[in-house]
């Protein structure tokens, strides 16, 4: 056999286990009925924080803990116990990504990713008051 | 006709013919450099030429323009109403030119006018096909800055588009209003910069970046140039000193890119493979396999397919790059999140049409090309006509990789003699291989949300997959709901620290063998050297960083870097005799072998000091959990953490920015006397003989310390805890602060302290910024239900509802209650954070029997009011409202510590690495005017 062909089997080899090994390692969005249904697994489970409730966020008991409410895509509301600290404008996201794993009631992220509108998405539409207009 | 007020019609009129003249020039100079190439007539190259320059001009022009109105904030247009503000520095315009993707277009495009100019005047015999490759890439980024509809479908986004243009303000009554600018008061003010992107890094690290992105269409378009010309071997000498020119361009955008993640960014690192980072890098690992497998054909007539398609390759991934980051696909898996601009299908087609070209021209024979553009069209024509759109992209990847690999065996004839085990050529083309693997890794994990989109006509098929292998993986691509490994650093660390050792032990050692045959013992005499010294420094760097176990893998990186420093450092010297010009790729080497010694030491080592100093214990509540994360930090109060004693001291305000002062200070150890008095363990103790404690109290109790039984007679408060160290001498101040931003957020930004062998990297997570008080000097009041026997958290407190009584007739006059009220008491345990439990009575009275009377209480010692609100016998749950004192708590803030070690090498290999490829780069453009001369 020659070189080249070794060389060719080897490449071959390592592109498909890397092929399924990125599969198998991936981890799955889904919603959080799913989650709670599958408590051991983790998921990315993508939502909106829940304005109407309460983030506790009690950093003389424990700054890494963040405990807030959030709707997923579907309506569900569940509680979240976050291992973080609460990041800065919290309360401004649009929508939220929790990674982690269902527990009892609670579902326990141990990252997330948040974006917030105005970053990103242009602002331009303007009003003009009526009082503007009639001067 | 409406005359408006206060606008500057005049710029984006001239901006908007600006770019429309540098499109129309540049397809004029694509179909001249075409005919120049077919009929070889002077003329037509005159006019290619001419029209080159008209499109350099014009674009140049375009974008001074775009600058100037960004300078004179004339904020009528969308750009720099969006991008800047009357409030930024001037070093800032320059970041809000390529914060948007208009702008970025712009600059890609001026990297490009000025590199093509240079290779107008360079290339010689190439100059028509590759300045006709440059002048269609032109045309594809300027179609997207364009602006204009065709129809109903939009082309571009022009950025000199004013904002009462925009389509979704058309038609709005304040459009109407000729003096809309004096009378909506936001446009006085544009919104502004992201906060991220006010810092130094910003305003270098997109255009260079774009540059190394521009830089890379030059060898492709001498490699289209080389195959539309037949000339499979001649195009790579002039295209060598582009491709390194571009390694080296690229690989310091993207370390900038890192530079400005460690400063600005708080996520605690130079590189956290983010998609948007990924999408640099992947492009880059392919180039270097593209540059060096160019150089090797130089010497030996070998690897002219590999070259080519590493080559092409490289471009196509800057442009997915560019789509990846652009499109608004990468959606929810990137922090750098961007969304979709409205252009995603134009991009989309650039970015097949840069597949397809190259694809073409590797099929060489007339027959493919027209099966392979047959097929093409076929799958247009069902793709849109059956709603198939992405089984028909997919079926043309397929085909666009396949036919050209039938194609191979007929134009590439195998060399005759295989190239021997130990020569430079063997290792180097396994060395490309391998980078290709590693970009392709990194490409795969990275292009997860492309998988769900691509995999949606296979759902079957992967179902059944599934069922077969159990591997959820399939399903969840099945259902399209596939996400990126949840700890995604360690999962790439995992795949690409394997590669990284095989590069550089690559590095090491093959500059040492020839081309062409080399005596393995002359080969194994040569790097003997090397190789023991790096040996000895691992052994070294094993006890000293203690690497061990699971970490072994760690340790050989370690040992391959280090080899391949020391290996290239002995060959520029023994063998290169120290030629200066000659030893560029030695000291580029160097470099990059420090940028991975660095970068391994630095994260593999690095040490979040900040641990959690708080009385609750969050790993109970999850195995996935950690306390070692963020600290709590009250003004003043000093606190042990890690090798270091810290303190709070003050904020201050300084424009927008708040600044927090953390004073660092070392360590120093206590001696007690004889007769000291500590608490330790819940009891006072008292020492026995002068000592210096050691690390465990335990182990001192024995020979040191006894019980003092009856403690009556000492002042309890004033005697300290028992530690091992105090606060010594400050050692250095850091000020990490909050850029406040109404429109963007509020972002936090490190402060890090410098050594030659560690940074001590320090950021504010969380801080009260505004705090609400009331006219009483209570903060807001948290609502809390209650039953009996429950416990709450309010504040820094916890509370309980020990009991509930209805207050009894001969209580009446105790608690001023009217006759004909009806009153219950509630008795509350309030415990402080040290431990105290004091009670308070707060009164539900209900008037009548109908108007509940407010009757709050405070409970002095604690500063917390309580109000009793509602009694709800159903639930058994009862309504009471919270509140602290303002002057309750101190002011804390929580921040986050971490000591990266040796993070110096990384950035000195940086400057190392950069200095080596101008070096050879220099050395490369000699050569081949030497052999033009000759």
């Amino acid at each position: 056999m020659k070189k080249t062909h070794i060389v060719a089997i080897i490449l071959i080899a390592v592109a498909v286990a890397f092929m399924i090994g990125s599969v198998s390692d991936s981890s799955s969005y889904a919603d959080f009925k799913e989650a709670f249904q599958y408590p051991e697994k983790e998921f990315h489970v993508v939502g909106e924080l829940d304005r109407s409730a309460k983030i506790a966020y009690n950093p003389e008991i424990n700054p890494n803990v963040t405990k807030f409410t959030m709707i997923d895509n579907n309506g569900e509301r569940r509680k979240v116990v976050l291992n973080k600290s609460k990041p800065q404008d919290f309360e401004r996201s649009e929508s939220v990504v929790l990674i982690g794993k269902a527990n009892g009631e609670e579902f326990h992220a141990t990252e997330m990713l948040m974006k917030c509108p105005s970053k990103y998405k242009d602002e331009t539409q303007f009003e003009l008051k009526e009082t503007a207009l009639n001067n | 006709m409406i005359e408006y007020v206060g606008e500057h019609p005049f710029y984006g009129q001239l901006g908007e013919a600006l770019i429309a003249l540098s499109f129309v020039a540049a397809l004029l100079s694509t179909f001249s450099y075409y005919f120049s190439f077919r009929t070889n007539k002077i003329h037509f190259q005159s006019l290619a030429r001419a029209s080159f320059s008209v499109h350099s001009l014009a674009l140049a022009s375009a974008a001074i323009t775009l600058f100037v109105m960004l300078f004179n904030k004339f904020f009528e247009y969308n750009y720099v109403w969006t991008h800047a503000n009357t409030e930024m520095p001037l070093r800032y315009i320059f970041s809000c030119f390529w914060e948007g993707q208009e702008g970025s277009f712009i600059l890609w495009s001026f990297w490009n006018v000025l590199l093509g100019n240079i290779l107008m005047r360079t290339a010689r015999n190439f100059e028509s096909l590759t300045m006709m490759m440059v002048s269609i890439f032109q045309v594809c980024l300027g179609s997207m800055i364009l602006g204009v509809y065709i129809f109903d479908f939009k082309i571009g986004n022009s950025p000199f588009t004013l904002i009462r243009e925009l389509p979704e303000n058309v038609g709005l009554p304040w459009t109407l209003t000729p003096d809309y600018l004096e009378k909506i008061p936001e446009f006085s003010k544009g919104r502004g910069l992201n906060p991220l992107l006010q810092n130094y890094w910003m305003t270098i690290h997109p255009p260079t970046l774009f540059l190394g992105y521009a830089s890379t269409l030059f060898p492709f378009a001498f490699a289209i140039a080389g195959l539309w010309s037949g000339k499979l071997k001649e195009w790579i000498r002039p295209a060598i000193p582009w491709a390194f020119f571009s390694v080296s361009v690229l690989g310091i955008g993207i370390l900038m890119g890192g530079a400005w993640a460690y400063e600005a960014l708080s996520f605690g690192g130079f590189w956290a493979w983010d998609p948007v980072e990924n999408a640099s890098l992947i492009p880059w690992l392919t180039l270097v396999g593209a540059a060096h497998v160019m150089v090797v054909n130089q010497r030996k007539n070998i690897s002219q397919y590999t070259a080519l398609f590493l080559t092409l390759l490289t471009t196509i991934l800057v442009m997915y790059a560019s789509f990846l980051v652009h499109s608004g696909v990468l959606g929810d898996t990137s922090v750098h999140s961007f969304t979709d601009d409205g252009l995603m299908k134009q991009h989309l087609t650039i970015l097949l049409f840069m597949v397809a070209l190259p694809s073409t021209l590797m099929l060489f024979t007339r027959r493919l090309k027209m099966i392979y553009w047959g097929g093409i069209i076929f799958l247009s024509v069902v793709g849109f006509a059956f709603e198939m759109k992405v089984a028909a992209i997919v079926a043309f990847l397929v085909m666009s990789v396949a036919l050209p690999i039938l194609a191979y065996k007929k134009v590439f004839v195998k060399p005759e003699k295989e190239e021997p085990l130990w020569s430079r050529e063997f290792w180097i083309f396994i060395g490309s291989m391998v980078l290709l693997l590693s970009a392709a890794q990194i490409a795969l994990e990275t292009s997860k949300p492309i998988w769900n989109i691509l995999a949606e006509p296979f759902a079957g098929p992967l179902m059944d997959l599934y069922e077969w292998t159990k591997i959820s993986g399939f399903r969840s691509l099945a259902e399209g709901k596939l996400a990126p490994n949840s700890d995604r650093i360690s999962h790439f660390n995992k795949w690409q620290i394997p590669f990284a050792f095989v590069i550089t032990a690559l590095i090491a050692f093959t500059q040492f063998l020839r081309y062409g045959k080399t005596e393995f013992k002359t080969f194994a005499k040569k790097i003997l050297g090397s190789l023991i010294v790096s040996l000895v420094l691992t052994l070294a760097a094993a006890t000293q960083l203690s690497y061990e176990g699971d970490e072994f893998i760690l340790l050989v990186l370690f040992f391959t870097t280090v080899f391949a420093v020391m290996a290239n450092f002995d060959y520029a010297v023994r063998i290169l005799k120290g030629k200066f010009d000659a030893s560029g790729a030695s000291v580029a080497h160097i470099g990059f072998a420090l940028v991975l010694l660095g970068a391994l030491i630095s994260t593999s080592r690095s040490i979040k000091i900040s641990e959690n100093a708080s009385r609750f214990d969050i790993e109970q509540l999850s195995e996935d959990f950690s306390n070692n994360e963020d600290v709590l930090l009250f003004k003043n109060d000093t606190i042990l953490m890690g090798d270091y004693f810290v303190s709070y001291r003050d904020r201050s305000k300084e424009g927008v920015n708040v600044y927090y002062k953390v004073e660092y200070f070392e360590p120093e150890p206590i001696s007690y006397r004889q007769g000291d008095h500590v608490i330790a363990r819940g009891v006072v103790m008292r020492a026995i003989d002068d000592h210096v404690p050691g690390p465990d109290f335990l182990l001192d109790q024995k020979d040191h310390w006894e019980i003092v039984q009856d403690p009556r007679g000492l002042v309890l408060d004033s005697i300290p805890r028992w530690t091992q160290f105090k606060p010594g001498e400050k050692i250095f101040d850091l000020n990490p602060r909050i850029q406040l931003n109404p429109e963007f957020g509020n972002v936090a930004e490190p402060s890090t302290k410098r050594y030659w062998n560690r940074d001590i990297y320090t950021h504010i997570r969380w801080a009260e910024l505004e705090v609400d008080t009331d006219a009483t000097g209570f903060r807001s009041a948290t609502e809390v239900l209650l039953s009996v026997g429950d416990t709450a958290i309010v504040g820094s407190n916890s509370v309980r509802l020990n009991q509930l009584a209805v207050v009894q007739d001969d209580e009446r006059e105790k608690y001023r209650i009217a006759p004909n009220d009806l009153a219950v008491k509630a008795r509350i345990g309030i415990k402080t954070p040290q431990g105290e439990v004091y009670e308070v009575e707060p009164l539900y009275i209900l008037r009548d029997s109908l108007l509940s009377v407010p009757d709050p209480v405070i409970q002095d010692e604690t500063g917390v009011r309580v109000n009793f609100d509602k009694i709800d016998p159903s639930t058994g749950k009862h309504t009471f409202y919270f509140a602290e004192r303002y002057t309750n708590r101190k002011e804390f803030i929580v921040m986050q510590a971490i000591q990266f070690p040796m993070i110096n090498i990384l950035w000195i290999g940086c400057v190392v690495m950069f200095l080596g490829t101008v070096m050879a780069i220099r050395h490369r453009i000699k050569l081949s005017r030497k052999r033009k001369v000759a």
